[in-house]
């Protein structure tokens, strides 16, 4: 009861009274301010150090871009259907927004497929971890975006799972709306990892 | 409509995920040219930044948002370029 309470507060304050003050939806941006600075901070050393070294040189080139560029636009279409998957939640169509959830998800899935390909073709190579300085970062950083889009995988599993025709509508718009706010943080990341280590070790 | 419901419409999604595939290809297409490296940098990282604003703005719907919510998105950001910067002497004088 104390729960429904609660729940039914948070319901209004997001709705009627203040959007500023709906306490998930704050909490979860203070979530993703710490894992800007966790990311920032390895992004902002593995420029500096790039730097120090005067470019990535050999190793950055052999990265293969164009398969990151796909993986790229998978994640974008992932996030297109999270964006639909809100749409018809707001609409109170949950059975379309969990398919358009479940989409997301298996994008998410076929993301790391190619990515394991990749990470296979680079060990082939002889492209470990140890190689070089470079390779290091490159292993660090993509495996922990990798670690954090299976995180959001298995959260947008388990969000398609748990609703059902009984699920009320506004606690669902409100669940989905922080997981995906989560997965477009992912895809930003993303965003400046494609750029740093496919693109511009690559360029010119 | 509010505006809270427009934010989400097939249209308006599908046009933000088109402008992110457009800028994609931009930064994709300054490598496969082979543009020369500084003006490859400058395209890539400028498609880069305007990819985050597309997303930050039409997806994660900070143009609805308080200033609560611009300063947690901000304030982690510029934190980070602050201390990388204090740490330019350290690393890239010292290698």
């Amino acid at each position: 009861m104390a729960n429904s309470a609660v729940e039914i507060g948070i319901t209004h304050a997001s709705h009627d009274v203040s959007a500023s003050f709906e306490l998930g939806k704050i909490g979860m941006w203070v979530f993703l301010a710490g894992e800007t600075m966790v990311f920032g901070g390895l992004m902002g050393v593995f420029i500096l150090v790039g730097i120090s070294h005067g470019g990535w040189g050999a190793d950055g080139a052999h990265v293969n871009w164009r398969l990151g560029a796909i993986n790229t636009f998978i994640l974008y279409t992932s996030s297109l259907t999270a964006a639909l998957a809100q749409g018809a939640a707001r609409v109170q169509d949950s059975a379309r927004a969990k398919r358009y959830l479940s989409a997301t998800a298996l994008l998410g899935v076929l993301f790391l497929v190619i990515k394991a390909f990749e990470y296979a073709g680079d060990y082939r190579e002889g492209f470990t971890p140890l190689a070089a300085l470079f390779w290091s970062f490159y292993y660090l950083m993509t495996g922990l975006h990798v670690l954090h889009l299976l995180a959001g995988i298995v959260v947008i599993f388990g969000l398609a799972f748990m609703v059902g025709p009984s699920t009320p509508a506004s606690w669902f718009e409100r669940k989905l709306k922080y997981v995906c706010l989560y997965w477009y943080f992912v895809e930003t990341v993303w965003v400046f990892l494609f750029a740093l280590v496919y693109l511009a070790p690559t360029a010119g | 409509m509010t505006m809270e419901q427009t934010e989400f419409s097939i249209s308006g999604s599908v046009r933000t995920w088109g402008s992110l595939v457009a800028l994609l290809l931009v930064g994709a297409l300054a490598v496969a040219l082979g543009l020369p490296r500084s003006l490859a940098l400058w395209i890539i990282f400028g498609a880069a930044t305007a990819q985050t604003y597309v997303i930050g703005r039409y997806y994660m719907r900070l143009r609805s948002e308080d200033v609560l919510i611009y300063t947690l998105a901000l304030l982690p950001v510029v934190t980070v370029i602050i201390l990388a910067f204090v740490l330019v002497p350290d690393i890239v004088m010292h290698p």
